[in-house]
């Protein structure tokens, strides 16, 4: 396990003896959890404004008090293929990721969960729910149902879904302007 | 001095900058006109701010180097060496150099650069140069004068005198200060003479209690305790008096070379008294030798009063070198303005202003070179300004000489914080001068506001007695002051000679005391408390005799020549006028002209008669007096106009009788007063005037020294941005009340009464609003501001670049730069920077013919090239127009088919506009051959996408061998931009209307397919239109009948939006979107409308570059399909922006 990664340590210093505190959701029938100190707030999903051309799981911009922000699709993101119980009740993730402010739709938002550090297991070799383990930052058991532990670094920041962008332009460097990122 | 001070470093960076800059278009101008001196002061002048700044940082390269530019620059204006073209190619070298190694400091933090090889040449340049200049030359003299290292090591203690602190409060301070010195030197002196009597003691403990208190006030903490040791020394010797001992006052001198040495300028006072006191020499010959001694003094006393006299204050001196240097620069160009209108007592009086400043802050700094000459450059142009000396260009450049010392040894303290230049040989010619000035000033009788009452002889003395009492108040108060004391002296002077033949009668007595009285009073109103005292003793004598007279006694009135002669001391003018000499009196002569034979002849009814007209002259007195004050008061204050001054009479006439009776004597005082305020009257409102513009000057500074970090405007400007939004939520709501007012009116169907009350409300609402509007409008205006920059800023790098340019090319070119003072976004003037210079170069490079050319065309030899900026409405236009060759659209149409961008169809199709608009695309360019400049086909593509990246457009218009005007059209803010909004199905976009041209209807019989693209014509012309829905896959509910279509503009070109509904005009704030959002969307932002909503704003030319993608990809694809006969099928200008493949 990854105990020296910055998420970690941080996480060791504000807890005691290697708790993690996690904000637990759902897609689907899937149950996920995302470190709590990533969640800015957590809100009812508002009016969000369609960008035309943007990439296919951005849902569009929301207006945050002020300030724009993104709204990607976690289901779409993630092509969960699970049907959702409720398409009109969906809550909306605010995380902080690096120095982005980023929303994520999700079905629903549970209660925060304490989990030691060694009850968390990394991802398992094979597909959990569809699901490519590089978005894994590892799993673990509650109540005999498998909680995801999501890193969204790499669900934001991985380059492959900057390959989905319209393919409209022809400069391959342009691709590779993007993905310097 | 080879560690880099970091803390300086970016101070340094951004100042020598600055001076770089400035150097560099001052060499530019030196390069044409080689024998200009003051270009060459200017430079120099430069120069020795970066040597200065350079080595106080700790700049090893750029101080060596600066320093040896700076001698050769020295050389070069003192006229020992000839301006070459050659050397000022050294001197941009040189500059270049400089540059070159404040970036590196900028980016490495080190100096990278060599520079020995330039010194090299300057050195081999400098030695050249004519030996004889070499030992004047070198600007830096090791001179170690007075300042010794025990003054240095006293200077650390800052305990008093604060720079922050109000300059007026300090001249007040400085003003009490040397009065009250005077006052106590002159009672030095008296001790030293006869025996010290409590009395006197009393009055210099007042003195010095005075000053102790005016020191407390001040916070000067250590003057505080030099004054309490030195009042209670004094009270202890007053003890000694009064027990009948000895006492020893010999303290009272140390103290006052102890004050001595802190205020330099109290030795004026003291010499000025010293002189009056000697009555004999002309007494400004007298101040040389006496502040030379000063100089001289200064070192003892320090020795002697171990803890204090801090020779230079260290924590001042950077306070003063910043200060001092605004004050010198603006002395520089007042007195290059004055080498041109010699004769200007403005330009005088600010001048005069400018010094005096530099002399305080000098003082209070304890510079002593540095105040001594600014001091005696300060006499100097106190002459000037007074007419004693005709100013003449000698004079001037003396003035300049004086100037440039000074900030020569500022430089110089600024880094090696001592002074090391010389100053004496210039005091010594200053005072040649002034001495010289001031004999020749015998025969010339101007002197203001006295002309009819001082004869020649005072005028000399008057200046002093201005000098020594009356450094900084108004000129004309103390005219008017002089003018009063003189009468009630001469009268005083008649009746003691009275007194003395006659027997004494109380009346007179009293007329005298009264007399006394008013000067009393008006020395009082003067602030002139040593004549205060002398003048409340006089009273109080004058008093006790009435009382002794009272009584029977026998009185003796001796008191009253000794007060007189007291009185002559302080106001040497007095002298002349003990003999009676009133017939230039020109207030009520008559009076005045009876009264002396009446005092000579002691006859009694003529006494008496002498009364009646006395008690008249003293009411006149008053009044003319009260009234000439208060003009002079009023006018400072305000131009003064007649009918004010006739209120200001009438004020009087209450003010000064009750009683009828004198109402014709008071008549003739008040046309007189009213002729005396009217002869006053342009002096003051000179004065005024002079007032005014120092309000404006300290305005200036103000402005000047404001650096504000530019993140916390960022911050602002977000802020007011909100506030923008959150105005048009109001208006939103505003609207939806009046909605609600109509529904409840028609549907509900409430009363009118009702209604009213929420009509009232929503008007009331309304008026908020408006005013809300109204105020953030204003701020934000406010904060663009502070945003804004003049585009000298920009403009100012150009001529530079095309002097190298013209240099290598061997063009003649002249640059000429308008509007300059133009303000815009700082953000946005470094974004341009890069486009103009590429647009200026190919103006130079390709529009510019050759001399030969041009002669052969019949055009001026040199060409001309116009860099002009300018506003329209919220945007900047700057034009860049050359009188070349201009675009020659054949070679463009040619070029363009050979490079295969075109079909020689396509290009023949094409309009002049578009023809015009190909030197726009990428790896476009038609000089048959590449030069060091440009050619290389890069550089107008990249202007463009630079341009339109600040929401600007570009505009190209040429007239073959007439020559090419490239306009820039950008808009004053990034921030805020005034935008279209429309709708397409359920969302809202925004254009910025910096790229619509105009919006147009149609209907569906309007448009046509030409080549698979939808067309208008309009006015004749086919323009391709996008449907927006369609762009943005997003569902359009319009009605296909009536369209609304939005004309943009990029790229030159010319597209029509389809939208369903046009929302208005509306300002907006920009937010960005995050990358991986925006990238390649078709938007360049968002902004957040009035009902929180959030509406796209369009990337127009972005958008256009992806529908021309669109339509290559699908011709390309039917181009397969249809195996063509023809090789490309392109749609028309729409696809002209595209790139082919």
């Amino acid at each position: 396990m990854a105990e020296t990664t910055y998420e970690l340590e941080r996480i060791e210093d504000d807890e005691d003896d290697g708790v993690v505190q996690l904000v637990g959701f759902g897609i689907g029938k899937e149950r996920f959890g995302v470190d709590i100190l990533t969640v800015q707030e957590i809100i009812r999903s508002t009016e969000v404004t369609p960008v035309p051309n943007s990439p296919s799981f951005v849902e569009g911009v929301i207006n945050l008090r002020g300030d724009i922000i993104p709204v990607i699709d976690l289901r779409k993101r993630l092509s969960l293929y699970l049907e959702s119980n409720d398409i009109e009740k969906n809550w909306v993730l605010i995380l902080r990721i690096g120095n982005r402010v980023v929303g994520f739709i999700v079905d629903n938002v549970s209660e925060v969960l304490k989990i030691a550090e060694d009850d968390i297991d990394p991802p398992p070799n094979i597909v959990i729910a569809g699901l490519e383990n590089q978005y894994i930052r590892g799993v673990c058991e509650i109540d005999n149902k498998l909680l995801i532990i999501l890193d969204f670094e790499s669900v934001l920041f991985n380059e492959e879904y900057y390959a989905l962008k319209d393919m409209d332009f022809d400069e391959v460097k342009l691709i590779e302007e993007v993905t310097v990122e | 001095m080879t560690d880099i001070n970091m803390a300086l470093l970016n101070d340094f960076i951004d100042e020598s900058r600055e001076h770089l800059d400035e150097m560099e278009s001052l060499l530019l101008k030196l390069s044409n006109q080689p024998g200009n001196l003051d270009l060459l002061n200017d430079i120099f002048r430069t120069m020795h701010n970066v040597k200065g700044a350079s080595q106080l940082t700790g700049l090893d390269k750029i101080s060596r180097l600066s320093h040896r530019l700076e001698d050769l620059l020295d050389l070069l204006r003192q006229g020992s060496k000839q301006t070459t073209d050659e050397i000022v190619e050294l001197l941009i070298t040189g500059r270049d150099r400089i540059v070159e190694l404040v970036s590196e400091l900028e980016s490495a933090q080190e100096e990278l650069s060599s520079v020995d090889e330039l010194i090299e040449q300057l050195t081999l340049q400098i030695e050249g140069g004519d030996i004889k200049a070499s030992s004047e030359a070198s600007p830096v003299e090791p001179v170690q004068e007075s300042i010794t290292p025990s003054q240095q090591a006293a200077s650390t203690d800052a305990g008093y005198d604060e720079e922050e602190y109000d300059q007026e409060l300090f001249k007040i301070f400085i003003e009490h200060l040397v009065e009250q010195f005077s006052l106590l030197s002159v009672a030095t002196e008296h001790f030293k003479q006869v025996p010290p009597d409590a009395e006197h003691i009393q009055e210099c403990m007042d003195a010095v209690n005075r000053l102790k208190s005016s020191a407390n006030y001040m916070g000067y903490d250590e003057l505080t305790s030099l004054f309490s040791n030195w009042s209670s020394s004094l009270e202890e010797a007053a003890k000694d008096i009064a027990i009948g001992n000895d006492a020893f006052l010999d303290f009272m001198d140390v103290y006052l070379d102890d004050l001595l040495a802190r205020y330099p300028q109290l030795a004026d006072s003291k010499t000025s008294v010293y002189a009056d006191r000697e009555d004999s020499k002309p007494a400004q010959e007298n101040i040389i030798p006496q502040e030379q001694g000063i100089t001289e003094t200064v070192t003892p006393a320090v020795a002697e009063s171990s803890a204090s006299a801090p020779a230079i204050n260290m924590s001042l001196i950077n306070d003063f070198v910043d200060e001092s240097r605004e004050h010198l620069d603006e002395m520089e160009s007042l007195l290059l303005q004055l080498n041109n209108e010699l004769g200007n007592l403005d330009l005088l009086n600010d001048i005069f202003r400018t010094m005096h400043n530099i002399k305080g802050a000098s003082q209070l700094t304890g510079l002593d070179k540095i105040s001594r000459l600014s001091h005696r450059l300060e006499d100097l142009l106190d002459l000037l300004r007074q007419g004693n000396i005709q100013t003449n260009r000698v004079i001037v450049q003396l003035l300049i000489t004086g100037r440039d010392r000074i900030v020569q040894l500022v430089s110089e303290l600024d880094s090696f914080e001592e002074e090391r230049s010389s100053v004496d040989e210039l005091i010594a010619q200053l005072s040649e001068l002034i001495s010289a000035g001031v004999s020749a000033h015998v025969t010339d009788e101007k002197i203001p506001g006295d002309t009819s009452l001082t004869s020649n002889k005072e005028s000399a003395s008057l200046t002093e007695t201005n000098i020594s009492y009356d450094e900084e108040n108004d000129k004309e108060l103390f005219n008017i002051f002089v003018d009063y004391v003189k009468e009630q002296f001469s009268f005083l002077a008649s009746a003691s000679a009275h007194f003395k033949l006659a027997p004494i009668d109380k009346e007179h007595l009293l007329e005298c005391k009264d007399a006394v009285e008013h000067l009393r009073s008006s020395a009082n109103y003067m602030g002139y408390d040593e004549l205060l005292t002398i003048l409340s003793h006089w009273s109080s004598s004058l008093e006790d005799s009435c009382d002794e007279l009272d009584s029977g006694e026998d009185i003796d009135l001796s008191f009253m020549e000794s007060y007189l002669d007291e009185l002559t001391r302080h106001f040497p003018v007095l002298k002349d006028l003990n003999v009676p000499s009133f017939d230039d009196t020109k207030i009520p002569d008559k009076v005045t002209t009876e009264y002396i034979p009446a005092a000579t002849t002691t006859t009694e009814d003529i006494v008496e008669e002498v009364e009646e007209d006395k008690s008249m002259l003293q009411k006149t007195l008053d009044n003319q007096l009260f009234s000439r004050l208060n003009n002079a008061l009023d006018a400072s204050l305000q131009k003064v106009s007649d009918s004010e001054y006739e209120t200001l009479n009438n004020v009087f006439d209450e003010l000064v009788t009750p009683d009828k009776s004198d109402s014709k004597n008071l008549a003739a005082a008040k046309k007189n007063a009213l002729e005396a305020a009217k002869k006053l009257s342009p002096n003051q409102q000179k004065t005024e005037q002079a007032k005014a513009k120092e309000q404006e000057n300290k305005d200036k500074r103000i402005k000047k020294t404001m650096r504000v970090d530019a993140d916390k405007i960022d911050a602002l400007m977000n802020q007011v941005g909100e506030l923008v939004v959150d105005r048009s939520y109001f208006y939103q709501l505003f609207n939806e009340m009046r909605e609600m007012q109509q529904y409840l009116k028609e549907m509900v169907g409430v009363d009118q009464k009702e209604l009213k009350m929420f009509r009232a409300f929503t008007y009331r609402l309304s008026e908020a609003i408006s005013s809300l509007s109204r105020t953030s409008n204003e701020l934000q205006e406010g904060v663009m501001k502070m945003r804004m920059l003049p585009i000298s800023h920009l403009f100012n790098r150009y001529p530079r670049l095309v002097h190298d340019l013209t240099m290598n090319m061997g063009k003649k070119v002249e640059l000429v730069l308008r509007g300059e003072e133009t303000e815009l976004d700082k953000m946005i003037v470094e974004e341009l920077s890069d486009p103009l210079i590429h647009i200026i170069r190919n103006a130079i490079d390709h529009g510019l013919e050759l001399s030969e050319e041009r002669l052969r065309n019949n055009k001026p030899e040199q060409g001309k090239l116009i860099l002009e900026a300018y506003q329209e409405s919220n945007h900047i236009v700057i034009e860049v127009r050359d009188d070349g060759r201009g675009l020659n659209p054949e070679k463009i149409k040619e070029k363009a088919v050979s490079n295969g961008l075109y079909s020689r169809d396509d290009v023949e199709r094409m309009s002049q506009r578009d023809v015009t608009n190909l030197i726009l695309m990428p790896g476009f360019s038609t000089a048959e051959k590449i030069t060091g400049t440009s050619g290389r086909g890069v550089g107008m593509d990249v202007v463009k996408k630079n341009i339109e990246k600040l929401n600007g457009t570009l505009d190209i218009d040429s007239i073959p061998g007439k020559g090419t005007l490239m306009r820039l059209k950008i808009p004053l803010t990034l921030a805020i931009i005034h935008a279209l909004m429309v709708r397409v199905g359920g969302d809202m976009f925004t254009i910025p209307l910096a790229n619509v041209d105009e919006t147009v209807r149609i209907s569906q019989n309007d448009t046509s397919f030409v080549e698979g693209v939808e067309v208008i014509h309009l006015r004749g012309i086919a323009l391709p239109i996008f449907r927006l829905s369609a762009l943005f896959s997003v569902k359009s509910d319009q009605d296909l009948d009536k369209s609304f279509v939005v004309i943009v503009n990029t790229d030159g070109q010319r597209i029509g939006f389809v939208v369903d509904e046009m929302l208005g005009q509306e300002e907006v704030v920009i937010k960005p979107l995050e990358d991986y959002v925006q990238e390649r969307s078709g938007f360049s932002g968002a902004t957040i409308v009035g009902d929180g909503r959030i509406s796209l704003i369009l990337d127009v030319y972005e958008l256009v570059k992806m529908t021309a993608n669109r339509q290559i990809k699908r011709h390309k694809e039917q181009a397969v399909l249809l195996k063509a006969t023809k090789p490309k099928a392109i749609g028309s200008s729409g696809d002209s922006s595209g790139r082919l493949h």
